[in-house]
């Protein structure tokens, strides 16, 4: 066996280990992008979300104050579904999203978001 | 554990009573045209009107679920129409309720890297994929129904702020999965050990939003039952409902049942976390039942579920034949244990009858009920059903309030008017 045929049989003998390893993993893990076991297959999974990004207006106002501040991180149907609500459970509420989530909620505009959400609040209750 | 096949859900055509009984007083041809009532109806237009104030919704398909009641698009909300609880004791995958707290949730799932931590007081931390799950422990099954804590919070009054769903924030799926016993064991728990966390992957978008966690003290996370489900009904979760494990907690709320699970952290101390000490309190009295306003009120961690029971064939402002079988049929649970059995009344609850069992398909699941009415006089008649548990607990005849809307379980009333055939 001279050098050549000694390199290329050991080559072939790391693919093969290599290649059966992977064969062994392709084995466990099933078809790529999936796991099985006892009867049980799981595919990798992805989806596309709708935005929820309708806002109540983007004016220089307390529309869209509420616009950049409370639909952050929910929709708008999140207020427009409550009941009738008091100001100050608006309030409390308000206060809440800014004191425990987080939302970046200056202390001055705690005022304007209570009444733009009141009132918007009592309109839906009409419709 | 309960061991169910998924194809021994009852099929909504089959009834309890026998069919003999039906054909002999056309009860069957009766029955089928009364499903047109108002109420919690989808109309062609796509819209919905759950019956409290401010109750329009719309419907709404979501990736992999079927049309659901839009409460909010962003972290989504969606209630399962109500009709869809009579087509038998287990909830599709597509008709699933679906219920996200925090808004970062991931739309992609890669199942080969997917890895599950357990971490905290135990031996040594240990990372599970997911070929783990499925392959070194034995898988189990269960049925059982998840309920959302406030389902059914729009009928509270006085009404309070929260996700206002109608009663269609439940359902009853057959979870296949492993005992979350065995992964604690096979990880070591430590003496000390208090309580259990479990985390899932959505995430806030303010970093300041609290990761939503979490707790079980370590009996309950150890009693056998509680499992990790990576199959619901037969397939694999809806990424809406938590693909590819969820925790499983039969006969408690659903805020236990953290979805997209990815770390379970043993805890030496009691969880003080914002999820286990802020929201989800109920007041601790009988049934969560408290005044508005009531002061010095002992608050706890929402826990154990309440019986329920619901008329799923009729709506309010149904007409049924006069001196005619009308079949009557619903679906009850008894919470934290099995159904004892479901009471019936057609004249608001002053004569109650036991209605005919369907068959058992798991302690902590849906079971459907039947009974055949027969008014003997014209005019309205006030239906309604009881569910009371294998321990004795019966659903109250008058509503509870608490201020987070929680464990509603008050006896359902469907109205009906009987008119001559």
């Amino acid at each position: 066996m001279n050098r050549h045929t000694r390199y290329a049989a050991l080559l072939v003998a790391v693919i093969t280990i290599l290649g059966s390893d992977a064969m062994v993993r392709q084995a466990q893990a099933g078809a790529p992008g999936s796991v099985g076991g006892h009867g049980v297959e799981l595919h990798s999974e992805s989806i596309t979300l709708p935005l929820g990004d309708q806002t109540f207006g983007k004016s220089a106002g307390a529309e869209g104050l509420v616009s950049t501040r409370c639909l952050l991180c929910h929709s708008q149907e999140m207020i427009d579904t409550q009941p009738l609500l008091t100001k100050d459970a608006w309030r409390a509420e308000i206060k809440k999203m800014q004191s425990t989530y987080g939302c970046p909620i200056r202390d001055d505009e705690v005022q304007g978001l209570v009444d733009f959400v009141s009132q918007r609040n009592a309109s839906e209750q009409q419709r | 554990m309960t061991t169910n096949g998924p194809d021994s859900s009852a099929s909504s055509n089959s009834s309890i009573i026998s069919r003999r009984d039906l054909l002999k007083t056309a009860g069957l041809l009766g029955a089928a045209g009364i499903f047109l009532g108002r109420g919690t109806t989808a109309f062609a237009s796509n819209l919905v009107d759950l019956p409290f104030a401010n109750g329009e919704r719309s419907l709404a398909r979501f990736p992999q679920k079927s049309d659901l009641i839009l409460l909010r698009t962003r972290p989504p909300l969606l209630e399962t129409p109500f009709d869809r609880f009579d087509k038998g004791v287990f909830t599709s995958n597509e008709d699933f309720y679906v219920r996200w707290h925090l808004p970062a949730i991931p739309t992609s799932i890669d199942v080969s890297t997917y890895k599950l931590r357990i971490d905290g007081h135990i031996k040594r931390p240990i990372e599970l994929s997911l070929g783990d799950v499925l392959n070194r422990f034995n898988p189990v099954q269960m049925a059982a129904v998840n309920q959302c804590s406030g389902n059914s919070r729009g009928f509270f009054a006085p009404r309070v702020p929260g996700g206002q769903w109608g009663n269609g924030a439940m359902g009853n799926a057959l979870w296949r999965g492993v005992a979350l016993k065995e992964i604690l064991n096979h990880a070591g728990i430590q003496p000390g050990a208090v309580q259990v966390r479990f985390g899932g992957l959505d995430e806030g978008e303010m970093p300041q939003t609290p990761h939503f966690l979490k707790s079980l003290d370590i009996e309950h996370a150890m009693n056998g039952e509680v499992m990790i489900a990576y199959e619901m009904n037969g397939a694999p979760l809806p990424m809406l409902n938590g693909f590819p494990l969820r925790l499983v907690v039969p006969g408690w709320y659903a805020t236990y049942w953290v979805k997209m699970l990815s770390h379970i952290e043993v805890l030496d101390r009691p969880d003080t976390n914002y999820w286990m000490k802020t929201a989800y309190l109920i007041p601790d009295t009988p049934g969560a039942n408290m005044h508005p306003g009531q002061k010095n009120v002992t608050m706890v961690p929402i826990n154990r579920m309440v019986p329920r029971s619901f008329i799923t064939n009729l709506r309010n402002g149904a007409v049924v034949p006069l001196r005619q079988r009308t079949i009557v049929r619903g679906i009850a649970f008894g919470g934290d244990t099995g159904l004892g059995s479901v009471m019936f009344s057609s004249d608001g609850g002053q004569h109650w009858s036991s209605a005919t069992m369907g068959p058992d398909r798991g302690k902590y699941g849906f079971r459907q009920w039947e009974f055949a009415f027969d008014p003997a006089s014209p005019g309205e008649f006030t239906l309604m059903a009881k569910a009371i548990n294998s321990d004795g607990v019966a659903q109250p005849l008058a509503p509870n309030w608490n201020p987070g809307g929680f464990m509603r379980n008050v006896v359902e009333s469907v109205r009906v008017r009987a008119a001559g055939a």
